[in-house]
């Protein structure tokens, strides 16, 4: 790994793509959690409900429920498409914008999911280990 | 707290559009400039500094254009808010008129967006949602998809917005459209982001507007008596964190921005007969109209498809086209906005006139950040 600020870090697949949004090793969600006990994504150093700065880094379970989703055929030069987008209420009761995983039918508002590594992009082209969710197929039979 | 007013004694646009590389930034800037200048009867003598709208335009876009137009050497300033980029011009402008700095200023929105932007804006590379792969058009298409669980709404109610919008520009010169489309037409384009088309979201385009503001000493100076429209006050908001305990379509940025307009100007929804609404997506107006308050939650689909909101129904929104139709080049809009109500409210704005429009609202949203429920939001008030 080069040191110089032209040459960023090279892509490293244990890495996370944000140390304030995924653990690796056990890979989790992280959120924050104040003494109010309100839960947030992702980690910040002070909680943005009540503005406490008492707060601490959480794993969060990373299940819940799609709030809506929308299967996107339009992006930026670059961005392979079509891909699903959705907005996933935590059990925690935060909602997170992310990645829904391709499936063999399109999902449904309400159905359950469950986060999982991915790979995500950096600006500067390096990679590291980003989050999406997939739907729970069994749970709604 | 209220401001004094600032008095619109000229306002003038290019035609929105797409043009060659060879139209630059400066030239469509000059060009609706000189309009609002010419408008205004006034000179370049009289203008006392530059207020610039733009988000692409690169560093200081504003002086390059002052030493085009023959204003080098004036104050300017650039403003970036990104959508609400040249509304967020204008009420700086206002504030400047109503501290007693200026009297006479030159608002000006404008951006190059066809050979800058491709496949749509999208948030700053730096922001969590980018990298999740968040487009502007999925953002909308997911308020969508929740509006019509929330609300039974039908996809064609939706649709109707931009049905409504394409007809009124038919009667707008500066109108990068100008022709209807029929329902059928919105729902058969191509998909950008399930359920939106093609024909739901506003183009990528190039264009500026321009403004000629004034205190009343700016009016004795210009040479100008007799009644002009007037800007009461324009509401500014950023987005705030959400926590998740919100419908998505909540819209309480735009409830914010409604509250800071009211109490800035003393003006009240009931009192808003013209609505220019920034419809950069069909589902976006329906729900920021209901984030104001001016239609109740849940049926601004069905106000748009029995017309209410229609040139002739109880609140005509978008009278312009709006950025469906007007087009949106980002830093131009919200100054274009400002021309469109100045013209309805001298009762000049020919086939797209709303009788008797006496005071009007200009809503923008620029831009969002991870986690929040935008980035900004301006409200306008203009009054005859
Ligand atoms: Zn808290």
């Amino acid at each position: 790994m080069s040191d110089s600020p032209a040459a960023p870090a090279v892509t490293d697949a244990r890495r996370p793509f944000r140390s304030d949004v995924v653990t690796v090793e056990p890979f989790a969600l992280l959120g924050t959690r104040c003494a109010e006990e309100h839960i947030t994504f992702p980690a910040r150093d002070l909680c943005p409900t009540c503005h406490r700065t008492d707060v601490s880094t959480v794993a969060l379970a990373g299940t819940g429920t799609l709030h809506t989703f929308s299967e996107v055929h339009q992006a930026p030069p670059g961005v392979e498409v079509p891909y699903l987008l959705g907005w996933v209420d935590l059990v925690e009761g935060c909602r997170v914008l992310a990645r829904i995983a391709g499936g063999d039918h399109q999902p449904r508002i309400g159905d359950p999911v469950r986060c999982r590594p991915t790979t995500f992009t950096a600006p500067d082209a390096t990679t590291g280990v980003g989050f999406e969710f997939e739907v729970i197929r069994d749970a709604h039979r | 707290m209220t401001l004094p007013p600032a008095h619109v004694a000229g306002a003038g646009m290019i035609r929105f559009g797409k043009y060659p590389v060879d139209v630059t930034l400066e030239r469509l800037a000059v060009g609706a400039a000189r309009a609002a200048i010419s408008d205004a009867g006034a000179e370049l003598r009289h203008i006392d500094a530059l207020y610039v709208g733009h988000v692409f335009g690169g560093p200081v876009a504003g002086q390059r254009i002052a030493v085009q137009l023959g204003l080098d050497g004036l104050p300017v300033s650039n403003h970036e808010n990104y959508c609400a980029s040249g509304a967020t011009a204008i009420r700086e402008a206002w504030v400047a008129l109503a501290a007693g700095l200026h009297d006479v200023v030159l608002v000006i929105g404008v951006e190059k967006m066809t050979d800058r932007v491709a496949g749509g804006v999208r948030p700053d590379p730096s922001d969590l949602d980018a990298a999740v792969g968040l487009v502007m058009a999925a953002g909308h298409a997911m308020s969508a998809r929740r509006y019509m669980h929330d609300h039974g709404v039908t996809r064609e109610a939706i649709a109707a917005v931009a049905v409504k919008n394409h007809a009124h520009s038919v009667h707008n010169p500066f109108a990068q459209y100008q022709r209807p489309v029929r329902l059928e037409e919105v729902l058969a384009a191509r998909t950008i982001a399930d359920p939106l088309g093609l024909l739901d979201c506003s183009p990528i385009s190039d264009g500026a507007a321009a403004l000629v503001m004034c205190t009343p000493a700016g009016l004795r100076r210009l040479g100008l008596s007799g009644a002009t429209p007037r800007i009461l006050g324009c509401g500014l908001v950023s987005g705030g964190v959400q926590d998740g305990s919100r419908p998505l379509n909540d819209e309480d940025v735009s409830r914010r921005a409604g509250e800071a307009a009211w109490q800035l100007t003393g003006i009240g929804p009931s009192d808003v007969d013209i609505v220019e609404m920034h419809d950069c997506f069909t589902i976006a107006e329906i729900v920021r109209l209901e984030g104001l308050g001016l239609v109740p939650v849940g049926e601004g689909a069905h106000w748009t498809e029995q017309g209410h909101t229609a040139l002739g129904g109880k609140l005509p929104v978008n009278a312009s086209g709006g950025l469906l139709s007007r087009g949106h080049p980002v830093g131009a809009t919200g100054v274009a906005q400002a021309c469109e109500l100045t013209w309805q409210l001298r009762g000049t704005a020919g086939g797209r006139q709303v009788e008797g429009a006496h005071t009007g609202l200009a809503y923008c949203k620029g831009g969002t950040v991870s986690g929040t429920d935008g980035g900004s939001v301006t409200t306008l008030v203009m009054q005859s």
